[in-house]
């Protein structure tokens, strides 16, 4: 799953509501098909994996499929049944903060239903609501 | 070749965001329109005909003919901006250019014969989108087509087996042996099962910066 590999601090601020809209990415740059995020969310590594498995399902042996999110947020618990206090609890997961507009997968190489039927199920694997993008020329 | 498409715009004389919304509630869009013979003036567009305009064959490099105080201008769309969610267009660059001297333009590349290459089990893998080229405004082609029939896997199309195709006088703006298009093996079902198989797999807790460098250095002493 995806994780970083080197951080510079264990814990971090929790990440405040997200507001607004995306800044970056938010156009099918590198494939044909993209999946774009309509709605605010963190998107944990293991939803991600599970998109990917459903995409990759879906495409079978064929495609090139693109991760264009990465989820570097640390997000700490504290355990079960525990009285607060007593410092931060351990870090327990990596999310991504994807606001709305962010193209999260990228899909060349399939035709364009079977690129859908991937995105959709995709897309139930995920926290956002999304939207099926394809790459255009003259942009809009 | 490029289409020239008359484009009627507006003058406006106040600017600012509060102005830009207004006007894109009133269905224009704001822009800007400098270059050749011209002095960068503000100017708003119908959004509707902004929108035919840049959907023609020739797509977003679109010859267009504007008529500001009098004059008509040739202007080419750049540097459009866009609502990441909805896609409509929030502000246009028009830029003005003069017919003879060339511009720096990207050309769509469009594959043909995919269907041959299916037939293969490769997949084809696009690289370059467009290829940005200098040719004069008039000489801009709609696109390039460029046949990846007979492709195996392995197999690569590189920017020089475009060149024979540009008109004459255009110069390439990107080096000639930069990979256009790649045949990739399908992944084997052997692959398929590893990636699966490890898909649970709980990533490692990742290293602290500051830990590496402590470590090298009593590893020195």
């Amino acid at each position: 799953m995806l994780a970083p590999k080197r951080v510079k601090h264990r814990k971090q601020h929790r990440p405040r509501p997200l507001k607004g809209l995306s800044k970056g990415h938010t156009q099918v740059y590198v494939g044909d098909y993209g999946l774009m995020a309509t709605t605010p969310g963190w998107i944990t590594s293991r939803q991600i994996e599970s998109a990917r498995i459903a995409i990759t399902r879906a495409v079978k042996r064929g495609g090139q499929l693109r991760i264009t999110i990465f989820p570097d947020r640390s997000i700490t618990k504290k355990p079960l049944e525990t009285r607060m206090g007593s410092g931060k609890g351990s870090p327990e997961e990596w999310v991504a903060a994807v606001r709305p507009g962010r193209v999260m997968f990228e899909l060349s190489g399939v035709s364009e239903d079977l690129a859908r039927e991937a995105m959709r199920k995709a897309s139930h694997k995920l926290p956002v609501q999304t939207k099926f993008v394809m790459r255009e020329e003259g942009g809009e | 070749m490029s289409n020239q498409i008359d484009l009627p715009v507006e003058v406006r004389t106040e600017t600012g965001k509060g102005v830009a919304r207004r006007l894109r509630k009133s269905g224009r869009v704001p822009a800007i329109i400098y270059g050749y013979a011209i002095e960068p003036t503000p100017i708003s567009i119908d959004t509707l005909a902004l929108f035919h305009a840049l959907r023609t064959e020739a797509g977003a490099n679109v010859l267009l003919r504007i008529e500001i105080g009098g004059e008509t201008h040739l202007a080419v769309a750049r540097d459009r901006q866009f609502h990441p969610v909805r896609g409509e267009t929030l502000h246009v660059d028009l830029i003005a250019v003069d017919k003879d001297t060339p511009i720096a333009v990207e050309v769509p590349i469009h594959l043909v014969g995919e269907e041959e290459v299916a037939s293969d089990g490769g997949v084809v893998n696009q690289i370059l989108y467009t290829l940005p080229i200098q040719v004069r405004p008039t000489d801009v082609p709609n696109y390039l087509e460029l046949s990846i029939a007979g492709m195996g896997i392995g197999d690569v199309r590189r920017v020089e087996d475009l060149a024979s195709r540009l008109a004459e006088g255009a110069k390439l703006d990107i080096e000639a042996e930069r990979t256009v298009v790649t045949i990739n093996a399908p992944v084997s079902e052997a692959e398929m099962e590893a990636m699966e198989e490890g898909a649970g797999i709980e990533a490692e807790e990742p290293a602290l910066v500051g830990d590496e460098t402590d470590e090298v250095e009593q590893s020195d002493a």
